[in-house]
């Protein structure tokens, strides 16, 4: 995780004298277009593999069908990467996420299924989420256990509980109308759940960037005695980035299982690593070097496109596992590099 | 520093420059000439004219910001140069630091805690120069014994270097580039951290390879190390050298002439002359036999108006106390009561590990402790009130940058202080713990922060300053007591001891 620190943003850089314009204007542009290059390299690679795939495929890629279908599909698996930049900015990992939702998709069809209302079911699977989140906390920052280790235990368990709950099989029966509609209700003609998943981005956005919590989580995850001797509460900050990360993977599952009318017993794994993908894309740009909501976002995209692209020119099946997968080390190790290069020109002494 | 490089360089220096006892072969030259450094478009070396002749012993002086650690990073070949010339001996070099005969001390010394000295002396170093696989331990171990004999430590060569005493360590790394062949060696702000002992013998061993014939090139805040160990003092302001004397031209008073602008001077002469005093408000804090950490038992009552001053040598738990009283080290036994509504602030001793975020705006590291301050009713940070009031402290402090968005870990050393004492003030208490207030920092924001630790405690305040630097007490403490072996000594009151008298307790 240190390795994803780095000095960098200084976001509230505001000058008010002017000055700071001033010598923004005295350097170089090359310096300048470097910088900016670096900064959003990723936000110009998305737009340039948006341009490539809608000249390569023409006819499929820029319609507007492809282009809500592609959407309405990473909703889900961008909340859940919005629920990762909590804990990675705080510095843990929570890998119980994707399990979580499986989890809380299996859970909540059985509520459906037995007849729920759709209100019920929410608050019920948003409770269970939450408690699973808070469960990881008291045993990370409670007892002390490694997070890395904690939550990958936690996720074989709530893997061992789905069989038990669906005995294997695939849960669909009764799950009714009012209940899918409550994520594919469309508005514009685009799925609801693109709308919550932009809804929770500025939501989390304003927390991460506007409020006490987000600064409060970043000194915690960038150095933790250093915050705890300023006076902040790093266990209560770390064990609330666990619960509101459970919280939200609950939301991911209830939203998966409406989404698709149905939920098998292995569902959930497969969302793991794209959302760990696309939240250190993230880290590599808007706030470079530290998890940030919209650099997540356009993480989000990048994969989604990426592979949809691929998919629509006729890659074969395997490539979106390639390209999750590359699309990760790549993140990271541009961090790591970014990282190295500052460490080097970095003020060694005090 | 690769094993290529260290390859060459024992091939460049026959074993006898580097023997035990004896002469070090002298230096060359060092000319610098119009070396220019910015970072962005902030200009840090404004043309750096400068020759280092061999055989000199330079204290490089000049207040927090002034340039020196970036001059001397650019000679090793840390940073690169905007413009100007190198040269070695003549010759023009990119960076001294490829060179075998030029050491390095920077303040992280790059030494492995989990090996031992012998090994650290053997970092990097190319084993295939010796004839044979095998490795000659007899004689390497006899040859360390000699080097570290050379800055005068007597430590076993086993002993694991995370056990030694920062000063110690800093010895073994000046012991590795001689054993490099180092006829040059530069030391940034080495002595800042450690404790009076562990810089006394620093010193005496640089003093000791000076007199061997080595060129030392010292960054140093403390006047008297600087009278008592060089012969030449380079005074650096603001990126251009202002003054450059031999050290026997200069007293005490000519070094705080040079080095004090008027403005600061009239602090100095308001902080140590002034009367005490009495301090002795209300009672906001009170330590009763409390044990944690080192300590042992300690009674203390800190009253309103009061600065108390506790000092010991590292090990003696000095630190705990501070962490006890500010509440960020649970008791083992005894009782903490603190007045109704106190509050306390702590400036922890180890800046670097402890002070702060070093990715992060000096800005957040300003308000962290006190954001509730700026919250609007949606707990949403006012930023534009808080940006205010961080200018204020950032003005008050004159932290330098003076723009709220500079990255903390850019900050130097005094102006990261400056910072963490920011935050103390920003967040308002009753009680400032501050632990090593001026580490690192130069003369003149010294005599700063000890006018505003005298105006904190005039304000109503009570301020606990736990230091192991003695100017400290002297400066500003009404009562000091001395902390031994985690239990504490008697108050005295500051007026009615000297250093001297006060060492002897320590
Ligand atoms: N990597 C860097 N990026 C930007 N500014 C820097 C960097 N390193 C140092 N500075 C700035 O350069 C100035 C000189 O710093 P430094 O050489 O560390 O001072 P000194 O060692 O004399 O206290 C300071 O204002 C500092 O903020
Ligand atoms: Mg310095």
């Amino acid at each position: 995780m240190s390795s994803m620190k780095s000095a960098d943003e200084a976001p509230l850089a505001v000058d008010e004298k002017g000055s700071g314009e001033e010598s923004r204007a005295a350097r170089g542009i090359g310096d300048r277009v470097l910088e900016y290059t670096a900064e959003y390299g990723i936000v110009i690679f998305l737009i340039l593999m948006c341009v490539g795939f809608a000249i390569w495929q023409s006819g499929t890629f820029p319609t507007s069908r492809n282009i809500k279908s592609l959407l309405g599909n990473q909703a889900i698996p961008g909340i859940l990467a919005l629920a990762v930049v909590l804990p990675l900015a705080a510095g843990e990992f929570d890998l119980s996420i994707a399990a979580n939702l499986g989890f809380c998709s299996v859970a909540s069809a059985e509520f459906a299924s037995h007849g729920m209302t759709p209100a019920l079911v929410i608050v019920l699977t948003l409770m269970i989420g939450a408690a699973i989140g808070l469960i990881n906390a008291a045993i990370v920052v409670g007892i002390g256990v490694n997070a890395f280790i904690a939550t990958l235990g936690m996720s074989t368990i709530l893997a061992g509980g789905n069989l038990l709950l669906t005995n294997g099989n695939t849960v669909f029966e009764g799950i009714g109308e009012s209940f899918t509609s409550i994520a594919t209700t469309r508005v514009f003609g685009i799925e609801i759940v693109v709308l919550y998943f932009l809804i929770i981005a500025i939501v989390a956005w304003y927390a991460m960037e506007r409020t006490p919590f987000g600064r409060y989580l970043r000194a915690t995850g960038m150095a933790r005695e250093a915050a705890r001797l300023a006076g902040i509460s790093t266990t209560r900050r770390l064990a609330g980035a666990f619960i509101v990360a459970g919280t939200l993977s609950g939301l991911c599952g209830v939203l998966q299982t409406a989404h698709l009318g149905s939920a098998a017993a292995t569902v959930g794994p497969e969302f793991l690593l794209p959302a760990y993908a696309a939240a250190f894309l993230g880290a590599t740009t808007i706030r470079r070097g530290m998890f940030n909501v919209w650099g997540t976002v356009v993480g989000v995209l990048v994969l989604a496109v990426g592979i949809n692209g691929l998919t629509l020119a006729g890659a074969p099946i395997w490539v979106p596992d390639v390209f999750n997968g590359v699309a990760l080390i790549v993140a990271v190790s541009a961090a790591v590099l970014v990282a190295r290069h500052r460490e080097r020109a970095k003020p060694k002494t005090t | 520093m690769d094993a290529t490089t260290v390859a060459t360089g024992s091939a460049a220096s026959p074993e006898g420059d580097r023997d035990g006892f004896g002469q070090i072969e002298p230096a060359k030259d060092i000319v610098i000439s119009g070396l220019r450094k910015s970072f962005g478009s902030t200009e840090v070396l404004g043309g750096i004219d400068l020759t280092i002749r061999g055989g000199d012993f330079v204290g490089l002086m000049g207040p927090n910001g002034a340039g020196k650690s970036t001059l001397i990073k650019i000679l090793d070949g840390v940073y690169d140069r905007s413009s100007g010339q190198i040269q070695y001996g003549g010759e023009a070099v990119s960076k001294l630091g490829e060179r075998p005969e030029v050491g390095f001390i920077h303040q992280d010394l790059g030494l492995v805690d989990e090996l031992s000295i012998s090994d650290n002396l053997r970092l990097g170093e190319q084993p295939m120069r010796r004839i044979g696989p095998f490795v000659d331990r007899g004689r390497e171990r006899e040859a360390a014994v000699r080097a570290l004999a050379n800055v005068g430590l007597e430590l076993p060569v086993e002993t694991l270097i995370g056990q030694l005493s920062p000063g110690e360590k800093t010895l073994v790394a000046i012991t590795r580039v001689l054993e490099r062949g180092a006829r040059v060696i530069f030391v940034d702000e080495a002595t800042s951290t450690l404790p009076p002992h562990d810089s006394h013998r620093l010193i005496e061993a640089l003093k000791q390879t000076a007199a061997r014939g080595a060129t030392v090139i010292m960054v140093s805040h403390k006047l008297s190390e600087i009278l008592d160990a060089t012969n030449r003092v380079v005074l650096l302001l603001d990126g251009k050298i202002v003054a450059d004397s031999p050290a026997a031209s200069l007293d005490r008073s000519a070094l705080v002439e040079m080095l004090v602008t008027r403005e600061k001077e009239d602090v100095a002469q308001e902080a140590t002359a002034k009367p005490r005093p009495a301090g002795g408000g209300k009672e906001l804090l009170r330590l009763e036999d409390v044990k944690g950490g080192l300590i042992d038992g300690v009674d203390l009552i800190l009253k309103s108006g009061e600065i108390v001053g506790l000092t010991g040598l590292p090990g003696s738990g000095l630190h705990d106390v501070a962490h006890l009283a500010h509440g960020t080290m649970k008791p083992r036994g005894g009782k903490v009561v603190r007045a109704a509504g106190c509050t306390s602030a702590l400036v922890p001793p180890h800046r670097e590990t402890q002070g702060g975020f070093l990715e992060q705006s000096t800005l957040e590291n300003l308000t962290i402790s006190s954001l509730s301050r700026w919250r609007s009713p949606v707990r949403l940070l006012r930023g534009g009130s808080e940006r205010r009031d961080a200018g204020e402290v950032m003005d008050r402090l004159s932290v330098r940058p003076a723009d709220p968005g500079a990255v903390f870990g850019t900050l130097s050393g005094g102006n990261k202080q400056k910072v963490v004492f920011g935050r103390a003030l920003l967040s308002g208490p009753s009680v400032y713990v501050l632990c090593e207030p001026t580490r690192g920092v130069d003369v003149g924001t010294r005599m700063e922060i000890y006018k505003l630790i005298e105006d904190l405690a005039s304000g109503g305040a009570g301020v606990l300053v736990v230091t192991s630097d003695s100017e400290d007490l002297f400066a500003i403490c009404n009562r000091i007591a001395v902390v031994v072996d985690g239990r504490l000594g008697a108050f005295i009151e500051a007026e009615e001891t000297n250093p001297q008298q006060l060492e002897a307790f320590i």
